[in-house]
C-alpha cells in the first residue's frame, strides 16, 4: 500500500510516517498542500492523509484539485483533523473526503483500521 | 489516549524543536501586532503556527500547551478583535508557554498554565 501523507507539522509528518512504515505502507510526505497536489498527481497513492490547515494551498484546495481531475477523484481521502475542527471536517467531506481521524487524540489503531477500510475493494 | 511513553520520549526532542519555532513565530507575528495593527498576513501565520502547535502538543500530552494554542488560534479568527489588551495578555501567555517547554525538557512535566487559560478564555469571551 502507498500513502502521501500532507501535513505541515514536522512533528505529526515525521511520527506518522514512521508508524505507517512500520506497518509496512509506503508513504510519502508533502509538506504543504502544493507539494502535496504535485506528489498525488505524480504518484496516484491508494490513499491520501490530508491536513486542513496548511500554507500555500491548504487542505480544502487540494481536495477541490482531486475533484477537477478525472485520474485523481477516486483516490480516498482521509482528513487528519483537530478538536474544534467539525466545520472545517464537514466541509472537507461535501469536497469528497471519505472520512477523518483527529491527529489530537494518539488512536494509531483507529488511523490504521480506517485505512484498512478505505483501501480495502 | 496519550502517546506512549516509549514514544514519548523518543519524539520528545522533535516536538520541543519544532514547538519552539512556532512560539518564535507566534511571538514574531504578535510583536508586530502590537506595534502596528494586525494585518492578514499576521493572522494567517498564527493560525497556522497555533494550530500545529496545539494539534503536536495535544498528541504527545502536553494538554495545557495544547489548549492554549487552539484558545489562540480561536482568538485570532477575527482580527477585529485583536484589541491591545487581548494581544498582550496572549503575548504574556507565550511567554508562559516558553517555560512550560524548558520544564518539559528538564522534567518531562508541563507547567501549570491554568492561570494563563483562564485569563485569555475571560478575555476571549469578552470580547465577542
Amino acid at each position: 500500500m502507498h500513502i502521501v501523507l500532507v501535513e505541515d507539522d514536522k512533528f505529526l509528518r515525521e511520527f506518522y510516517a514512521q508508524k505507517l512504515k512500520e506497518q509496512n505502507i509506503e508513504v510519502d510526505v508533502a509538506v504543504d498542500g502544493e507539494e502535496g497536489i504535485t506528489k498525488i498527481t505524480q504518484i496516484k497513492p491508494d490513499l491520501v492523509l490530508l491536513d486542513l490547515i496548511m500554507p500555500k494551498k491548504d487542505g480544502f484546495d487540494v481536495l477541490q484539485a482531486l475533484s477537477q481531475d478525472p485520474t485523481l477523484k477516486q483516490i480516498p481521502v482521509l482528513i487528519f483533523s483537530t478538536l474544534g475542527q467539525e466545520n472545517d471536517v464537514q466541509k472537507a467531506i461535501q469536497l469528497g473526503a471519505k472520512g477523518y481521524v483527529n491527529k489530537s487524540f494518539y488512536e494509531f489503531d483507529k488511523l490504521y483500521n480506517k485505512i484498512l477500510q478505505l483501501t480495502q475493494h | 489516549m496519550p502517546m506512549n511513553p516509549a514514544d514519548r520520549a523518543k519524539y520528545k526532542p522533535l516536538y520541543l524543536e519544532t514547538s519552539r519555532q512556532y512560539i518564535e513565530k507566534i511571538t514574531n507575528a504578535l510583536s508586530m501586532m502590537l506595534e502596528d495593527q494586525p494585518n492578514d498576513e499576521q493572522v494567517k501565520e498564527i493560525f497556522i503556527a497555533t494550530h500545529s502547535l496545539a494539534g503536536q502538543s495535544m498528541m504527545i500530552g502536553y494538554n495545557q500547551i495544547g489548549e492554549y494554542a487552539a484558545l489562540i488560534q480561536k482568538a485570532v479568527e477575527d482580527k477585529h478583535t485583536l484589541d491591545k489588551e487581548l494581544l498582550e495578555i496572549m503575548e504574556r501567555g507565550v511567554e508562559k508557554l516558553t517555560t512550560s517547554l524548558e520544564d518539559i525538557e528538564m522534567d518531562d512535566k508541563e507547567s501549570d498554565l491554568s492561570e494563563e487559560l483562564a485569563l485569555l478564555q475571560n478575555k476571549i469571551g469578552g470580547n465577542k
